[in-house]
């Protein structure tokens, strides 16, 4: 066995649960969210000569997986434009994921469209700023500011609660109107 | 309603079975033979790519005069970059007393002035049949992958060590390093000098203990913070130090002798990263010895 080989084992015991949650919470599906972690691991196994422990290479999996889910994103979504009928819609939820969402806040973020989810994922979940998810998405920072406006909305319809402890963030720059 | 917590909360709680699935045998050994089929491939395409390179260099080098700036160790502003440094202990390394000590009561301080010798400096005639030998590479964080920015989580909530986590900055600096040989202890620091005077110690690796035989290291050691002279939180919150003004010091002690002297100090490596980078071999020393594929620490 390899040290990487160990380190992999160790990566694997230590910090699966957390790779799946943040697997899902990007995907919102399990087996895509699987198959994220899972092809994260390889890229950054495969890339990195030494990885000095398991925390470490914890850290480069969750790096890699924003990149690999982002990319996907944009291709799916070039591939959607030339040539609609090769990508499928949506995956259609298997039985876990419709128990995954059966509570509200699931319910609810099952309504976002997949760049909405990441842009809230990012911002809420990783405590990225708007211009720190803005670059990961390579978006503009007015772009992901919307993103995050409807996706607040959406979720306190669904959720039934318009009180979510974060702050808000302006659409437009009231500055620049005034 | 804290969509932080809760997004954290819906995460694990769909995730469990995921989380079952990734640690069964069967995931783990496709994952490794996934791993190791495209590090094969990518060693088939960097083998190819060298040679592609080589030949473009070598057409460039003939038509274009390369200045003397071509030599400079460092990177353009912005990517810190130093190294590599890979020294080994031979025949006719240089042999001094030791001018810093980083161990006991004479252990350096802040506000030490010294006198340093980049390089590597042999203390103890048994150095030299120790293998002693060190590889040190200074590089922005975000620089060490081409991917997205590493980072290292830290649990936001230490009593909730699975919790949810932090990250790091990609552009903080650092050391990596692997150091070791037939030593019984060893110890690394980065001191952030002014001149001659030392205002910042970060601690980086240390290992030690009864086993004899090979002892092998690998690992990060930050840059040390203006003030930064002890361990503390408060120490490490500074201004951040400058790594160009930074020394890597390691040292490296053998086992007690029989007459009762204590642990011997066999020998001092020094790297200024204002230095141009010293290959002592050309092959990295680690992967020579197959430390990294083989994975044996058992010496440890």
């Amino acid at each position: 066995m390899t040290a990487n080989d160990q380190v992999l084992g160790e990566l694997i015991d230590r910090a699966s649960s957390r790779l799946a949650a943040y697997g899902y919470l990007l995907t919102g599906s399990q087996h895509a969210g699987e198959d994220l972690v899972q092809d994260s691991i390889v890229k950054v196994f495969v890339r990195r000569r030494r990885l000095p422990n398991a925390q470490a290479a914890e850290g480069y999996v969750r790096a890699a997986m924003r990149s690999v889910h982002i990319d996907r994103m944009r291709r799916e979504k070039v591939w959607r434009r030339i040539a609609p009928g090769q990508v499928a819609r949506d995956e259609a939820p298997d039985h876990a994921d419709r128990i995954a969402t059966a509570d509200a806040l699931g319910a609810a973020l099952a309504t976002l469209s997949s760049q909405q989810r990441t842009a809230v994922v990012l911002r809420y979940f990783d405590d990225l700023t708007v211009a720190a998810v803005a670059a990961e998405m390579r978006l503009a920072e007015g772009t992901v500011k919307r993103y995050l406006s409807e996706a607040l909305g959406r979720l306190a319809i669904a959720v039934g609660d318009d009180s979510f402890d974060v702050e808000y963030v302006a659409v437009v720059d009231r500055k620049k109107r005034s | 309603m804290n969509l932080h917590d809760e997004l954290g909360n819906h995460g694990a709680d769909a995730a469990a079975e995921m989380a079952r699935r990734l640690e069964s045998a069967e995931v783990r050994v496709t994952l490794t033979d996934r791993v190791r089929r495209g590090r094969r491939r990518r060693a088939l395409g960097g083998a190819g790519t060298v040679a592609a390179v080589a030949l473009v260099a070598v057409g460039a080098f003939a038509l274009l005069p390369l200045g003397e700036d071509a030599s400079d160790p460092l990177r353009p502003a912005g990517v810190v970059s130093a190294g590599p440094y890979e020294y080994e202990v031979a025949a006719d390394s240089r042999e001094a007393d030791p001018e810093v000590t980083l161990r006991g009561d004479s252990a350096v301080m802040c506000a030490d002035t010294l006198h340093l010798t980049a390089g590597l400096t042999v203390h103890d005639p048994s150095a030299f049949t120790g293998s002693i030998a060190l590889s040190a590479l200074l590089t922005t964080l975000g620089e060490t992958t081409d991917m997205t920015p590493p980072a290292t989580p830290v649990p936001i909530d230490p009593g909730k060590p699975d919790g949810l986590t932090t990250g790091w900055d990609p552009d903080t600096p650092t050391w990596s390093v692997q150091l070791g040989g037939e030593v019984r202890s060893y110890e690394l620091v980065s001191l952030l000098m002014d001149g001659g005077t030392v205002e910042g110690i970060a601690f980086g690796m240390s290992g030690g203990g009864d086993a004899s035989g090979p002892r092998w290291a690998s690992g990060g050691t930050p840059i040390p913070n203006i003030g930064q002279c002890d361990q503390s939180l408060d120490a490490i919150s500074g201004e951040p130090g400058d790594p160009m003004r930074t020394v890597l010091v390691a040292q490296f002690w053998g086992a007690a002798t029989s007459t009762g002297g204590g642990t011997p100090l066999l020998a001092t490596i020094v790297i200024d990263p204002t230095q141009p980078p010293v290959f002592f071999t050309g092959v990295s020393l680690f992967e020579e010895n197959g430390y990294f594929d083989d994975g044996d620490t058992s010496g440890q």
